[in-house]
């Protein structure tokens, strides 16, 4: 049971005066001793009775140091209960969960709306002129300090509170304690910290919100904790949206394309439900929609919507940022998301060969085609396919390359001709986002190109070896990279079906490191063909084993060679173009390129041709918590790649949870026996928009700081305590020294 | 009568008052005393206290057993004729009176709670070297001098000791008018920080007398219980009698102090703070031990003792001993 004080200042008053008897005691020791002539005798009866005396003497003590302390308890007014925590200064670190589950809107109102209530209800418990302070924290991922250090300034926080909107991030649990926790190992920290954790606690998940680990509990004299939310409410929000294809172009041949959709349902009403996909493009123009029957109980869903890619408007004709939106529910953060499309008007491919190539084979008119005729006639028949090919010489490949800079691809057919500076161009090329295709040299074994070419290849750690004959000959064999990033995941389903009519009998043994992936095998496993992963902005790097040569296969003559040609290149320019996709909360990628970050915002059709604004805002505090596009520019003032921030849907779950998961999860970061549970009530959502409905009109007028008991002064009982304790003072006092002054009057010598 | 001049501590002369050691009041009472002896004792004055001697006298004493080496000159031969026993005869010789008076001057005289002016009976409010306080030197200094002035006026012999560890001055016995300034000059002197040797003293005092003595002790008596009585013991011994003057002062005997103090040792002893109503039971039960053990060890060997108290004017309280002695000298003589 605590206690308290009514009148701490007197309190404090009546304990210094248990200076009083230590001061009398050390006056009286500097009166002027007593010379004695009889000293004998009084050492004789000191000695005699020294124990005794002592015992009488620290009694006495005692029983006069009770007697002040309870004299000072009862003038200070000693309430038993409540109290005591409102007389010391108190530091409340409010930490507001504004994660994007706060904007759940639950019978009218927002999880926030009801967080910022619970915050100002603490918050009114406070008051500035006792020393009070305030550090405010806000917990959607990053958790940031909004008010750090605290300050006393509650009308201000208060204004800050309210104006506080929901974030599109998970709750930063671990790290907004962490950031409280600093206050409470401040060498001077105040007499009593409070932490005040205001959030509806819906779908905690142990993992989620404990990221990080940390040094120890954090120590605060009280946690104050909203109780969690127990109503039932639906949501489904888009987990992920990813395009099937990751290019498009808008002249020649336009490859189907769709955007796969994962969805998340939950709550704990789970009949079923109809929900509706919708994309639409960068003008807000529909370009595809599904519906989507929710199965009862089933609770994620994946689907695909068809997207009608011609129409697609680009960001600077390179990039376009499609929109899926599902059916507004209880919780409209999580049902908008964004998706980075790279776009082409064409697609430029350069080829480099050799000016005169030698026909490996004159046996018959097929086998005289040359692999840069191959390569043509599968990526550009014919003008309609929008893919125009540029050759290059390769023995003036370092000069062509420095002209023709806009080259989306380059397929280099014959590297043992490529002196050292051309590979050098190549690698300047491909860290700007260029695709660069290598195949063997079908006229030479030479594998000398692989030192040469080391400035680009070093980081796939490439080894090639020189060309073995297959006999029999090989066939393409499956590969296990079959997901959405697989470079032939657009050809997938016909895939198997086209591969069968391949056969390898020559293929150079191409090996990689853990940074790269098949593209496809051969038969025996080996590596048809091996690319690097993207990363950085960095154009993608595709390394055949076999070259296109009808001696080394017939690939080239057989039909899945131009879809596989088209994807590869189409695919590989659409990764390298570097569109992250994050969650928000998350940390952005920011390659070493990237001079600045800007935020912009896709703006409805009509306002601006372009469709983007750029923020002039830069390095916003808190952006990585808001869905939404950051620009990332180069030191030529390029925007090379954009980061989509989308909203984080497992965070938006509305499942509620139980108090004692709750106090599993807190019990990791904080001490729990210092728990007060406390109800998120408010009265109605006209107060909150009138601004009166935050403190005053909750339901619950328990008081947050004093709940631990209702005070009841002690203090007669203690001024009564006081009146014993002195007449027992009093009477051993006279028992110990007066009694035996007359009791042996008598035997003075007159 | 001269003001004697004697040297303070600090080596300046200062002027002493031969009232301060004997009051008015005290001279008045003591003047038409006279003071006796209880027993007779060897002195050039014979016939006016009988000498403790047993020996060859006008006035029979008593018969003893002849032994070798008696004078045959005083065996009676009128015993021997009738019971044909050797028996010597022994008689009694009266002599003058040898005083030598014992001043304590150990560090436990200094004290006193009397105020001087009250005391002194003069006019001056503080001793001559500044003490405000009557300490129980000065009250054994005036009984010493009165005892003194009294002896010499009768014509005996006085003799003036002052010691404390040890002896530390002497006035050797005269009964010349002029002994009593050596006697005062050597009064004129202050306590030490010392304890009480009583037992080396004496040995010291009678490796000085021949003769026998009446020794006046004027001492507080704060020393061992076993040295008081071995001195004692050597006295009587040598034949010499003995008066116990045990000078207290009224704070020693009731200890009436309320508040906690320190009180210092005035013999080098350390400091202790206590709380004087809460030992004042034990303190005083054994300072009346220790003075009843004092009286017991004197009434043992047939000395008197008598408390002087330095709250008290010194007159009556001599007048009373010198007649209680009188007195029981006198019912000695008759039996």
């Amino acid at each position: 049971m605590p206690f308290s004080l009514l009148h701490p200042g007197l309190f404090a008053f009546g304990i210094a005066c248990v200076s009083i008897p230590i001061i009398l005691h050390l006056l009286k020791r500097k009166r002027r001793p007593i010379s004695w002539g009889a000293m004998r005798f009084l050492e004789q009866a000191y000695r005699k009775r020294r124990r005794i005396l002592t015992i009488e003497q620290l009694i006495l003590l005692v029983l006069r140091c009770v007697l002040i302390v309870l004299i000072a308890l009862g003038v200070g007014s000693l309430m038993l209960g409540s109290g005591l925590q409102r007389s010391i200064p108190t530091t409340m670190v409010i930490v507001i969960d504004d994660s994007i589950g706060s904007a759940l809107r639950v019978n009218g109102l927002s999880e926030l709306e009801r967080n910022k209530a619970f915050a100002m209800r603490a918050l009114d418990e406070l008051d500035a002129g006792r020393g009070d302070q305030v550090m405010l924290i806000s917990a959607g991922a990053k958790a940031r300090g909004v008010v750090v250090p605290a300050s006393n300034d509650l009308g201000a926080v208060r204004s800050i509170i309210n104006n506080m909107g929901a974030t599109d991030s998970s709750f930063d649990l671990s790290g907004a304690i962490t950031i409280a926790s600093e206050l409470s190992s401040e060498p001077d920290r105040p007499t009593r910290t409070v932490l005040v954790m205001a959030s509806a606690w819906r779908a905690v998940d142990r993992s989620r919100l404990i990221k990080s680990e940390m040094g120890g509990s954090a120590l605060f004299d009280r946690v104050i904790v909203a109780n969690p939310a127990t109503e039932s409410v639906e949501n489904v929000g888009i987990e992920r949206a990813v395009p099937t294809r990751s290019l498009v172009t808008h002249q020649g041949v336009s490859l189907p394309i769709g955007m796969r959709v994962e969805l998340l349902r939950s709550g704990a009403d789970q009949s079923e439900l109809t929900t509706h996909v919708r994309i639409f493009d960068q003008r807000s123009q529909e370009i595809g929609q599904r519906r989507v029957t929710w199965l009862a109980g089933q609770r994620s869903v994946s689907v695909v919507v068809g997207i009608e890619a011609r129409t697609i408007e680009s960001i600077g004709a390179r990039t376009s940022m499609l929109r899926v939106a599902i059916d507004d529910d209880a919780n409209a953060r999580d049902n908008v998301l964004l998706a980075a499309l790279a776009t082409r008007s064409t697609i430029r491919v350069g080829v480099i060969d050799r000016a005169t190539p030698i026909p490996s084979s004159k046996e018959t008119d097929q086998r005289t085609i040359i692999a840069s005729r191959w390569v043509r006639a599968a990526l550009a028949p014919d003008e309609r396919f929008g893919v125009s090919i540029v050759d290059i010489d390769a023995m003036r490949a370092t000069t062509s390359l420095s002209t023709n800079t806009n080259l989306d691809a380059i397929v280099v057919l014959s590297p043992g001709e490529l002196d050292a500076s051309a590979w050098a161009r190549l690698a300047q090329l491909n860290g700007s986002g260029t695709l660069i295709i290598i195949t063997p040299d079908a006229g030479s074994d030479s594998i000398t190109w692989v030192d040469r070419a080391s400035e680009l290849v070093s980081a796939m750690g490439l080894s090639v070896r020189t060309g073995i004959d297959h006999e029999p000959a090989l066939g393409l064999g499956s590969t296990e990279q079959r997901g959405s990033d697989w470079m032939l995941s657009g050809m997938a389903s016909e895939f198997d079906a086209l591969m069968q009519s391949v056969s390898i009998t020559k293929s150079s043994v191409v090996v990689g490191n853990d940074r790269t992936q098949r593209v496809a095998n051969l038969e025996d496993g080996s590596a048809f063909a091996i690319s690097s992963i993207p990363r950085d902005g960095q154009g993608m790097i595709v390394v055949f084993g076999v070259a296109f040569d009808l001696d080394w296969t017939n690939l080239p003559a057989r039909p899945i060679f131009v879809p596989m040609m088209q994807e590869i290149v189409r695919q590989g320019i659409g990764l390298g173009a570097w569109n992250q996709g994050i969650v928000a909360g998350e940390s952005m990628i920011t390659p070493a390129w990237v001079v600045s970050s800007h935020r912009v915002s896709i703006k409805p059709a009509g306002s601006n041709p372009n469709g983007v604004e750029i923020q002039t805002q830069h390095n916003l505090s808190n952006a990585d918590s808001m869905a939404g596009v950051q620009a990332q520019v180069d030191s030529q003032g390029t925007t090379r790649s954009f980061v989509v921030i989308n909203p984080d849907a497992h965070a938006a779950m509305s499942d509620p949870s139980l108090q004692d998961d709750i106090e599993s999860v807190l019990g990791e970061l904080i001490d729990v026996e210092q728990l007060s549970w406390f109800n998120r009530t408010i009265a109605s959502s006209t107060e909150i928009e009138n601004g009166t409905g935050t403190a005053g009109s909750n339901n619950d007028q328990t008081m947050m700081l004093d709940a631990s008991a209702p005070g009841v002064s002690i203090s007669l009982w203690m001024l009564l305590g006081a009146c014993v304790i002195a007449c027992i003072e009093f009477v051993l006092a006279r028992l110990f020294t007066t009694r035996l002054f007359e009791s042996q009057m008598s035997g003075v010598r007159g | 009568m001269t003001d004697p001049v004697i040297e303070s501590q600090s080596g300046k002369a200062i002027k002493t008052d031969p009232h301060l050691y004997l009051h008015p009041q005290t001279l008045a009472r003591l003047s038409s005393m006279e003071l006796r002896a209880k027993m007779i004792v060897e002195g050039v004055m014979a016939g006016q206290h009988r000498s403790p001697y047993a020996g060859v006298s006008v006035e029979f004493a008593q018969h003893r057993q002849y032994v070798a080496g008696d004078d045959i000159r005083h065996l009676d031969w009128k015993v021997y004729a009738r019971t044909d026993k050797l028996q010597v005869k022994q008689y009694q010789q009266e002599t003058t009176l040898d005083l030598v008076v014992l001043v304590d001057s150990s560090g436990s005289m200094k004290f006193g709670s009397r105020l001087f002016s009250d005391a002194s009976g003069s006019a001056s409010l503080t001793a001559p070297d500044g003490r405000p306080n009557w300490s129980k030197f000065d009250h054994a200094t005036a009984a010493a001098a009165a005892l003194s002035y009294i002896t010499i006026h009768q014509g005996d012999r006085v003799g003036l000791a002052v010691y404390a560890d040890e002896l530390r001055a002497m006035v050797a016995r005269s009964a010349r008018q002029s002994s009593w300034k050596q006697i005062v000059d050597t009064l004129s002197t202050h306590p030490i920080d010392e304890h009480t040797n009583i037992l080396r003293v004496m040995d010291q005092i009678l490796a000085k007398i021949n003769n026998r003595c009446l020794f006046v002790i004027v001492s507080d008596f704060f020393d061992e219980p076993e040295n008081i009585r071995g001195a004692f013991a050597k006295a009587k011994h040598r034949g010499h009698d003995l008066i116990a003057m045990q000078v207290l002062d009224k704070a020693e005997t009731t200890f009436e102090f309320d508040d906690p103090a320190s009180f210092i040792g005035l013999e080098g002893e350390s400091t202790i703070r206590i709380d004087p109503r809460a030992l004042r039971k034990d303190y005083l039960e054994a300072i009346n031990t220790h003075i009843d053990l004092v009286a017991k060890h004197a009434r043992s060997f047939g000395f008197d003792h008598q408390i002087v108290s330095t709250h008290k004017w010194l007159g009556p309280t001599l007048a009373s001993f010198v007649a209680r002695r009188n007195a029981a000298s006198s019912m000695r003589s008759a039996r």
